[in-house]
């Protein structure tokens, strides 16, 4: 009787317990599927810092969304992308820069406005920025991610050693060159190899000496660039470079940016360098490990002509939305977070680089940061180096003219005129395609 | 399994019976559970194979691209990829052996595009590549082919092979290994930059210069695209790489599922063989269980009960069942050894209840010896009262009888012996047939017992007749009960008898439905033979006739002969009146001299004429009572049904009396028809009532006041307030029109009231005006009556406090004053002490006695108008009026003449010296309104104010005037044909001849104006022969002329008259 019992009660509890077993599978709750955001972008190498926290952030506050970043050589961006934009299974967001490059592939993208609206981005991004990055033909397609700001970067120690100050005018500017000429150092270095890092010197001396408005009026094509103000400019330039404060062994067109032009300044044989904020993070690094605002510093590019509003200069680095993505939804979602005070921070903590939104407080910046921002809030105006603000056809044109009239300063009248040539052709080619709106 | 043990055994088997089916229960769960979880798993199954089929389709087509790397598969194995990512959406729903699937193909397909991006850009490079080295051969030819210097020349030259040498060794770098390409295009570069340096050294002409700088230039982007499309050659490499092991890996994790999804149906469907297995075991096991549990529970203790029952039949009454279980045998094991209890001790009081018993049955045998003795000691007693019993039967007067089947008397007592002529004992034996000769009374008689002896129950008739052997018929009222003698039914009887009694009813019916003295039916039965007679004439479509009878002058027959004689002339009377009416008809006395005849069958209402006269000429018939012939009539009133409205017997019974009440008013021993159509017209009156209270609600009343003066003084002695009502219809209406519908009605009360308080409000207006108009105001003697009268008329009073003493009249009807004198007496004593002033109304028309005049405190008499119209031509109306105002003198009354028309009327009344006056002559009656400006224009006539009263002697002459005056009147009547006769025409015929003849001749025989007066007396009867005479001959073209001259000379003799009377 008791065996019985016993063995009774054993049946039953193995039954309840399989049972029990059985329920739990079924009821486990099986996680949602996770729809995936790819993000392609070229913040490689030196840049990429922050991307994977930012994609990390966002998939931590959305469960049901997978932020997946990809990166590739930004050359990609410039060419191929034509082509992939207009396939049927673009990527739901690409990194992008602002100005004429997003102008030249915007009939591809997805205006933002309704987003933009619901997300109230008019207050995080200064009026500037969105007139300047965001805006085309009249909506807005492009979120602003990164600002840089283009400026000299100089040895403060040799600048200290030498008792000089960072210029204000031009005037002051020359008298620091002479001064350093005097001592045997060449004043300036310019790595132009990449050809790019000479646009900034013809942006700055235009933009110092003509009014704004010739610029835009040049960079669309309204102005020719044999203009007696871009020969002046080209002339003012001509004039440091005859003065041999430029480097000249080796000579701009063979010193890369980085690894020469700033290596210089590095080692006290230069003692300034006209390039983007991206050098905080490039003598911050293991290499070099300066400190700024004790080993090196910037100052802006000093004033020409004080009838001249001062205008500051820079790229700034976004998002566009393929108008063919297949997760609008997923990717507006995406952009309203990398919009956040919070994701950009994140971002320019890594890059150096200043965070659009306005929102970002100065206590996440460094001191030197803090400095570039008041520079930047100084300037009413601010703008694109030349290669994103004209066109990448003309301004495939202009850096080659740079690069030669590098080698050949003196024939500057004829490089002027024959990149107004070729560039009133492109301008015109670029117009029979895409008829202005 | 105590528990178990003390549960009930029908719970036992419920829970028995509840666990397996628990169990089968649960067997059934688990089989459904089991099954669905497996067809989900092959499903699974299914897909996953499924999945793996498209993984395979999608690996096929990177492939294809991979070679191809044409557009068009790249988006074909995009879309392969959506469908892939679609299916494993569609399984991570159900299953978890997804594992790292879909990251791992999220990533493929990042990847994928990356791979297709680089390819793009590789493409891109190299084309941009290859259009850099076109440039640059472009530039190389026109620059050998451009104009220079010969040493520049051939360092161009020189260069340019250089140059071309340098992009044809790229070529060859490009199926290198990617080190060994980056260190040739390193040494490239490096070889074009010292190119570039050689150039500068070399070519001194700047423009050439310039021109070897872009070729050279061209020729190291050409190298950098070149590097570019290298590294991104690699990196497509590396990115296919990746794809590679991406795809093995989606390989391997499908594979995986395919394998785990397998595993776990095995082990799905393992762990459902054992839950089912498992179960399936249980149920058994848990059957076996139970039933042996039960077996134990029932069969054991049912089997040892077995044995101690068999132990108990063998004689072992001590033997009890050891079951001590808690359920159902339990309790019949305890039940059984309880019954075995009381079995034995049964067995122990049975014994003792025989020792008992024997004890009994000895001292019984010795009571019953006893009690025999007794009875024969009964017996002897009982035959004893018998005989008194059968002694006090022959005393009773009733019939006391028994009868047995065969109708033979058993049993009958002296009373029905006697009856029958014989003795009891002579009637045993014999039947009822052998004295009774009435076949029929006895056949009744056997029926009735018979009846009672076949029921057995008794029966009562009430109605019994017997045939006494004098051969007079008795009323018997019978009881009969069915009496048992041995074995055979009897009929015991009592037979009492009702003869005197069924008289004595019989007589009260009669009085209940006659008249005691006329043996004629009474009211009661009237009303039956009514109802039938109605009923009757409605089926027929006949007539009947209601008449009722009021005997004349039979109240004083009996006031002066007595009621005996009353009596025995109202029997006489009927009795005639009965015979006066056919057999159909039935005569009926209501009571007191009231009879109603009801005449049935006429074919129409002539018809009932000759038995009305028939009816009357009976009633009026003379009659001789007591030796005395007395003489009285009847009058009679006549309906007819049916009629136009519906009626009923008493309305028929109403109308007649309605008609007879005429007749007698209108001088009885005569019959009136009733008029059916003025009582609609007298009930008409209702709606008028209805109407009059609308009218006074709707203010619809008003009052004029008509003057009364001193004629010879022109004084204003006040104003009667008449009623009038101001119809919106009708226009102005006198009293007469509505006055009569509210006669006798409270409305009457109300409207009195009203007048009342209207004309004091008028009183007061007028004092407020500075008038002084004293009111008379109409009293009705219903009004009147009113106990609360007084009170009423001191509220009115009160109400306007204006008013002096003396305002206010109130006039009263003689007739209505007469009726209840004491009352009246009393309050007009209480209304002159309100100083209100009385006035008897429409004096001469009652028969007021003179001591009743005396009684009343009416200041007052108004004579009634129609004396005071008519005097002037009628000498008895006159004669009246005299005597009325002989009595106001008497009693120190004021007289006041209504009717006052003419001047005339005014000039005698004067002369008869009444002074006051009230009529058209004076004034009509007139609004309110109009009264101010009337007193202020009114003066009396000149006439009036000399006209003097006559001397008391001379009053005849008066008369005798008025006397000829009715003369003239009659003959100008005659003239015009309206009488038959002329009045006499001699001049001493008439009573003014009487008086120049008599009284007036010794009065005034000497004055010149009696001559003159008695000659042209003389003259107009002369004048009335004359005429008379015209008519008889009929020359009545002269009449006219003569008429004229006959007022003419009328009027003479009336001046005549009136210069004789003045002083």
């Amino acid at each position: 009787m008791r065996a019985g019992t016993l063995l009774l009660a054993a049946l039953l509890s193995a039954i309840l317990l399989a049972l029990a077993a059985c329920s739990r599978n079924d009821d486990t709750a099986v996680p949602p599927p996770r729809s995936s955001i790819t993000f392609l972008h070229y913040f490689t190498d030196s840049l990429s810092g922050g991307i994977d926290e930012m994609s990390q952030g966002f998939n931590n506050q959305h469960p049901a969304l997978e932020l997946k970043a990809i990166s590739l050589d930004h050359e990609a961006f410039k060419t191929s992308i034509q082509d992939t934009l207009k396939t049927d299974n673009p990527p739901e967001l690409y990194s992008y820069w602002a100005g004429a490059r997003t102008a030249s592939i915007v009939d591809e993208l997805e205006p933002l406005d309704e987003l933009w609206q619901q997300a109230g981005w008019d207050k995080a991004f200064a009026p500037s920025v969105i007139k300047a990055a965001s805006e085309y033909r009249g909506k807005k397609y492009f979120l602003p991610l990164t600002q840089h700001y283009i400026a000299f970067f100089y040895n403060k120690k040799l600048f200290d050693q030498l008792q000089l100050q960072p210029p204000k005018t031009w005037e002051e500017f020359l008298a620091v060159c002479a001064a350093l000429k005097a001592r045997g150092i060449t004043p300036i270095a310019l790595g132009a190899r990449d050809k790019w890092p000479a646009q900034f010197w013809f942006d700055y001396l235009l933009l110092r000496t003509a009014p704004y408005s010739f610029r835009q009026q040049l960079m669309s094509g309204e102005a020719r660039f044999d203009d007696p103000q871009v020969r002046a400019v080209f002339a003012r330039w001509k004039s440091l470079i005859d003065k041999g404060y430029f480097n000249s062994r080796p000579h701009p067109n063979e010193l890369a940016w980085d690894s020469g032009a700033n290596d210089m300044v590095f080692r006290g044989e230069a003692a300034m360098t006209l390039m983007g904020t991206w050098n905080l993070a490039y003598f911050s690094n293991n290499t070099h490990q300066w400190q700024a605002g004790k080993d090196f510093d910037f100052f802006p590019f000093p004033q020409i002509d004080p009838a001249i509003p001062t205008v500051a200069l820079g790229p700034i680095d976004g998002i566009v939305m393929p108008k063919r993505a297949h997760d609008k939804a997923g990717a507006g979602t995406a952009l309203r977070y990398l919009a956040s005070a919070e994701a950009q921070r994140t971002f320019s903590r890594y890059s150096g680089a200043l965070a659009p939104n306005l929102q970002v407080p100065d206590s996440a910046y460094s001191d030197i940061q803090r400095r570039v921002r008041k520079e930047l809030e100084r300037s009413p105006v601010f703008d694109f180096a030349f290669d994103l603000a004209t066109p990448p056809p003309v301004a495939e044109l202009g850096l080659d003219a740079f690069a030669e009239f590098l080698a050949f300063p003196d024939a500057y009248p004829e490089i002027t005129r024959r990149l107004a040539d070729e560039a009133a052709a492109r301008f015109s080619a670029t117009r029979a395609v895409k008829p202005a709106p | 399994m105590k528990l178990l043990s003390r549960l009930r055994f029908q719970q036992k088997i419920s829970l028995s019976f509840g666990v397996l089916i628990a169990l089968l229960a649960l067997n059934a769960l688990v089989g459904v559970v089991t099954g669905l979880a497996i067809t989900r798993q092959l499903d699974l199954q299914n897909d996953s194979e499924q999945l793996t089929s498209k993984l395979d389709r999608m690996h096929d087509g990177v492939t294809h691209f991979v070679q191809t790397r044409a557009r068009e598969d790249a988006a074909e194995t995009f879309h392969q990829l959506d469908q892939v990512r679609g299916a494993i959406s569609g399984l991570q729903d159900r299953t978890r052996l997804l594992g790292k699937l879909p990251p791992v193909l999220d990533e493929y397909r990042a990847t994928f595009q990356k791979f297709v991006i680089e390819l793009d850009q590789k493409a891109a490079l190299e084309s941009q590549a290859s259009a850099l080295s076109a440039r640059v051969m472009n530039d190389i030819v026109a620059i050998r082919l451009s104009e220079s210097h010969p040493h520049t020349h051939s360092a161009v030259d020189t260069l340019s092979d250089q140059v071309s040498s340098l992009l044809w060794q790229t070529q060859a770098i490009r199926n290198q290994p990617p080190t060994a390409a980056t260190a040739q295009i390193e040494r490239l570069t490096l070889e074009l930059a010292r190119l570039q340096g050689e150039s500068r050294v070399q070519i001194r002409q700047s423009e050439q210069q310039r021109q070897i700088y872009r070729i050279l230039r061209d020729a190291g982007s050409y190298l950098n695209s070149f590097a570019s499309a290298l590294q991104y050659q690699s990196r497509n490499r590396q990115t296919e790489q990746t794809l590679q092991s991406l795809s093995e890996q989606i390989q391997s994790a499908a594979q995986q599922l395919e394998n785990d999804t397998r595993a776990q149906i095995r082990h799905s469907i393992l762990l459902a063989l054992i839950l089912a297995g498992s179960c399936f075991v249980l149920t058994i096991i848990a059957a076996m269980l139970l039933a042996r549990q039960l077996g134990r529970g029932i069969l054991e203790p049912v089997r040892h009960l077995l044995g101690t029952t068999q132990a108990i039949t063998a004689g072992h009454l001590d033997e009890r069942a050891a079951v001590h279980n808690q359920d159902e045998i339990g309790e019949l094991a305890r039940s059984f050894n309880q019954m075995a209890d009381s079995l034995g001790e049964l067995q122990a009081s049975l014994e003792q209840r025989v020792a008992e018993r024997t004890r009994q049955l000895s001292e019984s045998n010795a009571a019953l010896s006893h009690e025999i003795r007794q009875r024969q000691h009964a017996e002897a007693e009982i035959s004893e009262r018998e005989r008194h019993l059968r002694t006090i039967i022959d005393l009773v007067p009733h019939f006391i009888f028994a009868r047995n089947n065969q109708g033979q008397y058993t049993l009958a007592n002296q009373a029905l012996a006697s009856a029958y002529g014989t003795t009891p004992e002579q009637l045993l034996g014999h039947r009822d047939a052998d004295f009774n000769r009435d076949a029929e009374l006895v056949a009744g008689i056997q029926a009735a017992d018979q009846e009672v002896i076949q029921s057995g129950k008794a029966i009562c008739i009430p109605d019994d007749t017997f045939i006494d052997h004098t051969g007079c018929r008795r009323d018997l009222q019978t009881s009969k009960i069915p009496y048992q003698v041995a074995d055979a039914t009897h009929v015991l009887g009592v037979a009492i008898d009702i003869t005197e009694l069924k008289q004595h009813q019989s007589q009260l019916e009669r009085i209940a439905h006659f008249d005691i003295l006329t043996d004629l039916p009474n009211r009661v039965l009237l009303g039956d033979r009514l109802h039938q007679a109605m009923a009757h004439a409605q089926r027929h479509a006949a007539s009947l006739a209601v008449v009722y009878l009021d005997l004349d002058g039979f109240k004083e027959i009996n006031d002066s002969s007595g009621h005996k004689t009353g009596d025995r002339l109202l029997a006489r009377l009927a009795a005639r009146m009965k015979d006066a009416l056919r057999d159909e008809d039935t005569l009926a006395r209501l009571g007191g001299d009231e009879f109603v005849a009801v005449l049935q069958d006429l074919h129409d209402q002539e018809s009932s004429t000759p038995i009305l006269k028939r009816l009357l000429a009976a009633a009026a018939e003379p009659v001789h009572v007591d030796g005395k012939l007395l003489h009285v009539s009847a009058s009679a009133g006549v309906t007819f049904f049916p009629q136009a409205d519906k009626v009923d017997a008493d309305q028929l019974l109403r109308q007649a009396d309605q008609a007879m009440y005429v007749a007698k008013q209108a001088g009885k021993n005569r019959y009136h028809l009733f008029d059916a159509e003025q009582d609609r017209m007298v009930r008409g009156h209702h709606e008028t009532q209805e109407r009059i209270r609308q009218g006074l609600a709707g203010n619809e009343f008003v009052l004029h006041y008509q003057p009364k003066v001193n004629m010879r003084t022109g004084q204003v002695l006040g104003a009667e307030a008449l009623l009038r009502w101001q119809h919106p219809q009708k226009g102005l209406l006198p009293p007469a029109e509505f006055l009569p519908a509210i006669d006798n009605h409270a409305l009457g009360i109300q409207l009195g009231e009203w007048v009342l308080d209207t004309a004091l409000a008028q009183i007061s207006q007028w004092r407020s005006l500075g008038l002084h108009v004293p009111v008379s105001v109409n009293i009705d003697a219903i009004q009147f009556g009113q106990s609360t009268f007084l009170d009423k008329l001191r509220a009115t009073l009160a109400a306007h406090p204006a008013l002096q003493s003396g305002d206010l009249e109130l006039e009263v009807l003689e007739t209505s004053a007469l009726e209840d004198i004491r009352q009246l007496s009393d309050i007009m004593l209480a209304c002159r002490d309100l100083g209100v002033g009385f006035a008897l109304d429409d004096f001469g028309t009652g028969y007021s006695s003179l001591t009743y005049l005396k009684q009343l405190p009416a200041q007052v008499l108004k004579i009634d108008q129609s004396f005071v119209r008519d005097m002037l031509d009628d000498p008895e109306d006159l004669a009246i009026l005299e005597g009325v105002l002989g009595l106001a003198t008497a009693f120190q009354r004021n007289a006041i003449a209504e009717g006052v028309e003419t001047l005339a009327h005014g000039e005698l009344l004067l002369q008869m010296g009444c002074e006051w006056a009230q009529g058209y002559a004076i004034a009509r009656p007139m609004p309110a309104a109009a009264i101010p400006e009337w007193l202020a224009r009114w003066q009396p006539p000149p006439e009036w104010a000399h006209c003097a009263e006559v001397r008391r002697d001379d009053l005849p002459l008066l008369f005798a005037a008025v006397d000829h005056r009715a003369w003239m009147a009659q003959l100008q009547g005659w003239l015009r044909g309206e009488s038959a006769l002329p009045p006499a025409a001699a001049s001493h015929d008439c009573k003014l001849g009487h008086w120049l003849n008599g009284d007036g001749l010794q009065r005034h025989g000497s004055k010149p104006a009696f001559l003159e007066l008695a000659s042209r007396h003389e003259q107009l009867h002369l004048l009335g022969q004359r005429l008379i005479a015209l008519k008889h001959t009929g020359q009545l073209h002269l009449l006219q002329t003569a008429q004229e001259e006959l007022d003419m000379r009328q009027q003479q003799l009336q001046h005549a008259i009136q210069t004789l009377i003045r002083p």
